[in-house]
């Protein structure tokens, strides 16, 4: 006999409560927050259905999902589709406080009552949730019949401060950034004026790749207007007054997460990209952080090697889907392998 | 990083074994003569034909430096297989393993892994030709396989942590254990290390146990009497006794700082159900009191046996399942299943 759960949808005048659980769960994020996941709402045409779960009058999780009609296919996602967010998923407050076999009921539970709703009340034909790190345990998404994969990001401890982070790193990797700045490239701060840079020097490079950048700026102008005081930044290295590469920061509980931007800038002998990498990790350290997190480097054979030199481990967080259909699975599949390299080598032959 | 790779034969003994010890993922089922007796009793049942297992055992040299190992298990038949760990064992993980890892910086892992999953996997490919390959490591960077093409997916066990100390693990238990606990020393149950005879018991009680639920196992008892005398350092047998004779029992692996539950500790009938709960507290007790770190409950994937398992309040450690088929063999491997219903136990190769 499992736990007896319910569940239900939040709304805005719990936005504080919600902010509260998020904050109290070991795997809650910034993206789990009451404004990010209205904004994600707002600027990715799905629609947010934010569930709580209750034993009782106790809440025992949240789990913001996103459902979306498309070419009258009916999906669910956690987090949404072309919002630059690898992972969301349920959170569950005080989760690592409770013991094994608690913390399994209520997960479990939560979650089949959750997949209850999204089966009876949404019918998704397709689900893609992914879960936060901090949340190992992924048995319940397999025993419900979801297809469980591991994803990695990178993090770095810096509980041994910046000095010997810095030791650490290898001699070539300090000597570049040395070089950077000798050259006088420096780092800023920025606003929201270097928000829309950033995402101009997205749009230019994903263009240069035959690639569409798939969140807009309103997206990040909005996030960066909610969050610029309390867990956003944007960062820009310039040289002679150019903007040359620029990063945008979240930071939340004991993490910093290096989330958009980076892009390798294309000065010769220098690397602004080490030197912002590494200030953004410096400025970590100085304000207590304990760790410093790369979003999405990890999993991609093309970035992991640049990547790996700056961390001392991996995250582990997972991605599960479900196809309650041969039909949703099939046409993914088509999708994937057939109809989207075919679009992207079209687009890129016209130019 | 160049690395030379072969075939590892007896005279490697014990440099194999020396890679074992210093790599933290290694276990005793990694150790040359475990992997000689696997290879003498594995058996793989394939359309109406037994076949026995080749080992090939894979070691990668880093100048005159052994650095990695990897044991594959070959089957001929109709469509070739490779496995790690090989069928009908009992052991639910082996695959690759690196000599001092945890030693290493990330970026040189990587530089490790990269190379020797790229030369293990050319050699799987070219030399040994199989239709499905089916590994499953403890290795918590699987990335190289994702890229590969594998499908990776996450598995678990169960880990508590012994260095609190018994009173500090008794207090956190399920109050039905502790309950449970009491009530089999109200009824008069007794804890021994048992020898060869109990070995024979624990093995039949599985067998029974199996056989009330329709699958064959396949563990073999003269697999067990010999690794119990290979490795009679490293294999302990306990029973719990009513009235002097043995009413439940296990075989547990004492390797590197760990015990592990390997194989017992089935339900059955007319026996009080407390007596696996005391024969489980005795074990951890036994544990603590012998110096061990940790106690690991293996195999943490089947729901239902999960619900007794995670009452001792363990913690739960992941490893990593790595496949890769070609759609004939994926394609009779579900015609089968389809048609015979078996349950996959956790040998997961039942098929």
């Amino acid at each position: 006999m499992g736990m007896s759960i319910d569940i239900r949808i939040a709304n805005n005048s719990e936005a504080r409560e919600w902010d509260q659980m998020v904050e109290a769960s070991p795997n809650g994020t910034i993206f789990h927050t009451w404004e990010w996941i209205k904004i994600m709402e707002k600027h990715t045409g799905t629609k947010l259905y934010p569930i709580i779960g209750f034993k009782g009058h106790t809440p025992i999780g949240v789990f913001p999902i996103f459902y979306q009609k498309k070419h009258a296919i009916k999906m669910v996602f956690s987090p949404p589709p072309h919002a630059s967010v690898l992972y969301l998923g349920p959170a569950l407050p005080d989760y690592e406080k409770m013991k094994q076999s608690k913390k399994e009921s209520a997960f479990l539970a939560f979650h089949d009552k959750v997949n209850d709703f999204i089966n009876s009340e949404l019918k998704a034909s397709y689900i893609s949730i992914s879960t936060s790190p901090g949340l190992l345990d992924s048995r319940p998404l397999t025993w419900s019949g979801y297809q469980v994969e591991p994803r990695f990001n990178y993090l770095t401890d810096l509980s041994g401060g910046a000095d010997h982070i810095w030791q650490q790193f290898k001699k070539n990797l300090r000597q570049d950034i040395e070089r950077t700045r000798r050259k006088g490239i420096t780092i800023e701060e920025g606003s929201k004026k270097e928000v829309i840079k950033v995402h101009e020097l997205l749009v230019k490079r994903y263009k240069d790749q035959g690639k569409t950048v798939s969140d807009s700026k309103e997206y990040l102008l909005d996030l960066f207007k909610t969050f610029s005081k309390v867990g956003m930044r944007v960062l820009v290295a310039k040289y002679q007054g150019d903007i040359v590469t620029g990063l945008i920061d979240v930071h939340y509980k004991d993490k910093v997460t290096s989330w958009i931007g980076n892009l390798k800038s294309n000065m010769k002998k220098v690397s602004p990209n080490d030197l912002i990498n590494w200030e953004a990790m410096k400025w970590a350290c100085d304000n207590g952080y304990k760790y410093y997190e790369t979003m999405g480097a990890a999993s991609v054979k093309r970035l992991h090697s640049y990547y790996s030199k700056w961390s001392s481990g991996l995250l582990v967080w997972f991605l599960a889907r479900k196809y309650p259909s041969i039909t949703s699975k099939i046409l993914e599949s088509s999708y994937l392998r057939i109809l989207k390299p075919t679009y992207s080598r079209l687009k890129s032959k016209r130019g | 990083m160049s690395l030379e790779i072969r075939i590892a034969e007896k005279k490697d003994e014990k440099i194999w074994d020396m890679v074992v010890d210093e790599s933290p993922h290694g276990t005793i089922f990694h150790k040359w003569k475990f992997l000689k007796i696997m290879e003498k009793y594995s058996k793989a049942h394939q359309l109406g034909k037994m076949t026995k297992a080749k080992l090939y055992p894979l070691i990668g040299f880093k100048g005159e430096e052994a650095i990695a190992i990897f044991p594959i298990y070959l089957y001929r038949t109709p469509l070739r297989m490779v496995y790690s760990p090989p069928i009908g064992t009992g052991v639910t993980h082996l695959g690759l393993v690196i000599s001092k890892y945890d030693e290493m910086k990330q970026n040189k892992k990587e530089n490790v892994l990269a190379t020797f999953i790229k030369e293990a996997n050319k050699f799987i490919s070219t030399e040994l030709k199989p239709r499905t390959i089916n590994i499953k490591t403890s290795l918590n960077d699987p990335r190289h396989f994702l890229w590969l093409g594998y499908r990776v997916e996450p598995l678990y066990d169960y880990l508590l942590d012994l260095r609190e100390g018994k009173e500090h693990i008794y207090k956190n238990l399920d109050a039905d254990v502790r309950k449970n606990i009491q009530r089999a020393k109200r009824f008069g149950f007794v804890f021994s290390e048992g020898t060869n005879k109990d070995l024979k018991f624990v093995w039949r009680s599985v067998v029974k146990r199996h056989e009330e639920q329709n699958i064959k196992l396949g563990i073999q008892l003269n697999f067990l009497i010999d690794i119990y005398k290979a490795f009679g350092d490293n294999l302990k047998v306990f029973v719990a006794k009513e009235k002097g004779k043995p009413v439940t029992g296990m075989i547990i692996i004492c390797y590197k700082g760990k015990t592990s539950l390997w194989v017992g500790s089935t339900k059955i009938k007319n026996v009080h159900y407390s007596a696996n709960d005391f024969l489980t507290w005795e074990i951890i007790k036994w544990s603590c009191k012998s110096g061990y770190e940790y106690c690991e409950n293996i195999w943490a994937n089947d729901m239902r046996l999960c619900k007794f398992k995670s009452r001792f309040n363990p913690d739960i450690s992941i490893y990593y399942s790595l496949k890769k088929s070609s759609l004939l063999y994926d394609f009779f491997k579900n015609l089968k299943r389809k048609t015979k219903r078996k349950k996959i136990g956790r040998n997961g190769n039942v098929y």
